[in-house]
């Protein structure tokens, strides 16, 4: 059946999509609630042909996409922020008005606009609605998740909905992908209609009030309908808005309308949320029913256990320990495959070429290398799929409302949890997902101690050296020594983290407490194409990540490692040979040149080098020892890095070089120091870009290397004190 | 019998008077659709006494004591 | 040319790619950071590699 069609005034003829400019494809914008399913159904028209990336000027996160219609044309798909309305009061929702409006620096203004409208939800989500139809822009309403609606005793009848607000609306489930024919084939048709209009009248004097603003807009150069909404939006906000930063004398006009509007017994700031609720309540009781099922639904029933005073919080811990725990016990069989796998192929290559340089290249360089940090991807592919699992059944922003009042008594803010949290996995979407947060100060702190949550890029640091240095002992009868120095790694790091807010938000950025105001979505299932979506985007990228950085990089550590080359002193043994090899190559050189820096805490110029080395990202830490070892070693085909970790010895004493001291000490330097370049990068854009952003990451690395030399420092000497050593 | 929401015990409803408060919050609260004459239901509160957890218009919604406070409801 | 030196001639190409990405990357990393408009796709369209 056709809605799109059935309350539009008819279009003459021929359903050819009306393409407008550039190079013939039509530009579309989603708006919408957040949790409504805007995302799924963007991934649902998009699939795998998206593109994320900024706006200009702004942190705020710019995914496009595109999707060929049915005559085969591009459509080309822009997911906007999800907002609740256009009152432009934070980046995403200034985003979101301002590409609207055709506003936006660099970004085209959108052809048709789709308001993706949740059937569970319909009044308030009729809200941003109402504000985007009155824009003028050619609109169509995707009625969400009409199946959970129904499921709820929710019917919404899209025909009487399409006359209530003189725009097409078309039912669709974008996690079953019902509906998105049609939905297809509305926006193609809906440039050729008359745009939408604001259905409800106002109270004759605001009218009268609002009138000189919105001539004033329309001089300025806004259309009539679009100077409408914004005339009434205006009462309410206290700050104009950038996008109408060039529009003249309109500050003084709003002030005047607001007094108007006051002086006729109104209220100005509510009056555009009560004009248009009220509105919405006489729609919504038109064109929906609501039949109550008796019984409580699904949600309210696992909440009544996962928000219980009790039990909630139980729920909580119970669910981080299985993420945790199936991070490191259901991945050891697959990473047993892959370092299975990787020897195979090293002892093959060896096998096949003839001895040389290239060879050694191969083996020692790059399967070493590269091999040595792949063996972490199921870990990480675990964690994300379980962020991603959270996020998607709406879980994540329970957990917000559980740990609140914890985060604020540290300063921070109950929605810096889920970002903090994020951290775990990496901490530049932990970063990027700060955006959230609207109160510069808490989030320019969750910023600043994000990195210290321990992510996943420390898991193969971590994972050496407790494998090569701490025994595998019961404690307790239940527990492992193993398990537990890696829960004591996880926990400093964030322990330290949330003093470190703490001591941030009561110094550099004191400031007040900002409110809390979100919604508790209903629980659903997760879309699995969505949630395989993403999880193989993100482990791709790491593959992508470990295919080329890190192989260039091994590359080029293993040259810095071969060369210049020595001729071996006569008589040597063939490891003492290499170990003058290994300390006259330009990366020995490098190495001996810092060991004094890095005596104080145990660590040998090797160690040295490594740190040096792992500055470009943590894991290179690994692959540098791997490739250090693979060509240190006398033997090509030992592939176990563990063991050439414990035979090390010091050349001048002739001890053990490290120790499990050395190692633990080495693992909390690694939960201190900021060793991503990629994570710089990312807090320089986030924390303003240009030269405060260098100078909130520059202080972030300084202040997080202090931690990690003085906390190493202490670990190490004070175990030594205490008779560890 | 006018009391601000954050007095409501859980599952008690009320009638919203009157909304005060920051500007913001008062606004992002109304574009919500806490405007007065809204009847909501206060459902829970978090296991740490804070935030609270209200039913208005077929959703919930977590605000702050503090938040709650500016607003009175009947 | 023996095997010996072809293998090293190979070697050093090789290495020279490698060392010509890695400095690529660095630039485009410390370019990000200046520009105001973030040199690349938002920090990751290219440069992460940790995921998203």
């Amino acid at each position: 059946m056709d809605v799109a069609e059935a309350g539009a005034p008819a279009a003459t003829h021929a359903p050819s999509p009306a393409h407008v400019r550039g190079g013939g494809v039509l530009h579309v914008a989603l708006v919408g609630n957040p949790n409504t399913g805007k995302s799924t159904l963007f991934n649902a028209l998009t699939g795998m042909r998206q593109r994320v990336g900024n706006y200009s000027g702004v942190t705020v996160e710019r995914v496009e996409g595109r999707y060929r219609d049915a005559e085969g044309r591009p459509v080309a798909v822009l997911d906007l922020p999800g907002t609740y309305s256009l009152s432009a009061s934070s980046p995403d929702e200034e985003i979101a008005l301002g590409v609207l409006v055709g506003r936006a620096e660099g970004v085209d203004t959108p052809d048709v606009v789709v308001v993706v409208v949740d059937a569970q939800n319909l009044e308030r989500n009729l809200f941003l609605a109402s504000q985007v139809l009155e824009l003028g822009i050619p609109a169509v309403i995707a009625l969400n998740q009409v199946d959970a609606a129904l499921a709820a005793g929710i019917r919404v009848d899209p025909v009487e909905l399409t006359l209530e607000l003189g725009a097409p609306v078309v039912a669709t489930v974008a996690t079953k992908g019902e509906g998105l024919d049609l939905l297809k084939q509305a926006v193609n048709r809906a440039a050729a209609l008359p745009p939408a209009s604001r259905q409800f009248e106002l109270p004759a004097e605001a009218a009268a009030a609002l009138a000189p603003v919105e001539a004033c807009l329309v001089r300025g150069g806004f259309k009539p309908q679009a100077a409408g909404m914004e005339a009434l939006r205006l009462l309410a906000v206290t700050t104009i808005g950038a996008h109408l930063s060039h529009v003249q004398g309109l500050a003084e006009v709003v002030e005047r309308a607001r007094a108007e509007v006051e002086a006729a017994g109104l209220t100005p700031r509510s009056l555009e949320a009560e004009a248009r609720y009220g509105w919405i309540a006489d729609v919504v009781e038109r064109t929906s029913t609501r039949t109550h099922t008796g019984k409580k639904s699904l949600t309210e029933r696992v909440d009544a256990v996962a928000l219980h005073r009790v039990w909630g919080p139980l729920v909580f811990v119970m669910l981080m320990t299985l993420v945790f725990q199936s991070i490191f016990t259901w991945a050891e069989p697959m990473i047993g495959w892959v370092e299975t796998l990787f020897s195979a192929l090293g002892g093959a290559v060896g096998g096949v070429l003839p001895e040389g340089d290239l060879r050694s290249l191969l083996v020692d360089g790059v399967i070493a290398g590269v091999g040595s940090v792949l063996v972490f991807l199921p870990q990480i592919t675990i964690l994300f799929l379980f962020i991603g699992i959270l996020e998607d059944t709406g879980y994540m922003a329970r957990a917000a409302f559980i740990m609140d009042r914890f985060m604020r008594s540290v300063g921070l803010h109950g929605r810096s949890f889920i970002p903090l949290l994020s951290g775990y996995a990496c901490a530049v979407p932990g970063v990027m997902s700060t955006r959230t947060i609207e109160n510069p100060k808490d989030r320019l702190a969750t910023i600043m101690v994000l990195p210290l949550m321990s992510c996943s890029a420390r898991i193969p640091v971590y994972t050496l050296l407790i494998g090569a240095f701490i025994p595998s002992i019961t404690v307790a009868g239940i527990l492992n020594l193993r398990g537990i120095t890696l829960l004591a790694m996880y926990l400093l790091g964030t322990l330290t983290a949330l003093g470190m807010a703490a001591v941030f938000k009561k110094t550099l950025l004191k400031g007040r407490a900002r409110p809390l105001i979100m919604e508790l979505p209903p629980y659903r299932l997760p879309s699995v194409r969505s949630l395989a979506l993403s999880v193989s985007h993100r482990a791709s990228m790491f593959l992508r990540k470990a295919g080329t950085v890190i192989l260039s990089l091994s590359i080029v550590l293993w040259a810095l490692a071969t060369y210049p080359k020595t001729k071996p002193a006569p008589g040597a043994t063939p490891e003492t040979a290499q170990e003058q090899q290994l300390a006259n190559s330009v990366l020995g050189r490098m190495g001996h040149a810092i060991e004094p820096a890095v005596r104080p805490l145990g660590y040998d110029w090797k160690i040295g080098v490594g740190i040096v080395a792992s500055l470009a990202a943590r894991e290179v830490f690994v692959s540098t020892m791997g490739t250090i070892y693979g060509v240190g070693s006398a033997d090509e085909t030992s592939g176990d890095l563990r063991a050439k970790l414990q035979r090390e010895r010091d050349p001048r004493t002739g001890a053990l070089a490290y120790t499990p001291l050395v190692a633990v000490g080495l693992m909390v330097f690694y939960v201190y120091a900021m060793m991503c370049m990629s994570t710089v990068a990312v807090v320089v854009r986030e924390t303003g870009g240009g030269r405060t952003g260098v100078k909130w990451a520059a202080f972030q690395f300084a202040y997080m290397l202090a931690l990690a030399y003085g906390a190493a420092f202490i670990v190490y000497r004070g175990g030594l004190l205490l008779g560890f050593g | 019998m006018a009391r601000p929401l954050s007095a409501l015990e859980p599952g008690e409803r009320g009638k919203v008077t009157a909304i005060g408060g920051d500007d913001d919050v008062v606004r992002r609260l109304m574009d919500l659709g806490l405007i007065r004459g809204t009847t909501l239901e206060m459902v829970r509160r978090a296991p740490l006494g804070d935030p609270l957890e209200v039913r208005l218009r077929g959703f919930m919604l977590t605000l702050r004591r503090s938040e709650a406070e500016h607003i009175t409801v009947e | 040319m023996d095997s010996q030196m072809m293998q090293t001639l190979v070697v050093g190409i090789i290495v020279l790619f490698a060392l010509a990405y890695v400095g690529r990357r660095a630039w485009r990393t410390v370019a990000a950071a200046r520009g105001p408009k973030g040199g690349d796709a938002g920090g990751c369209g290219s440069d992460c590699g940790c995921g998203h």
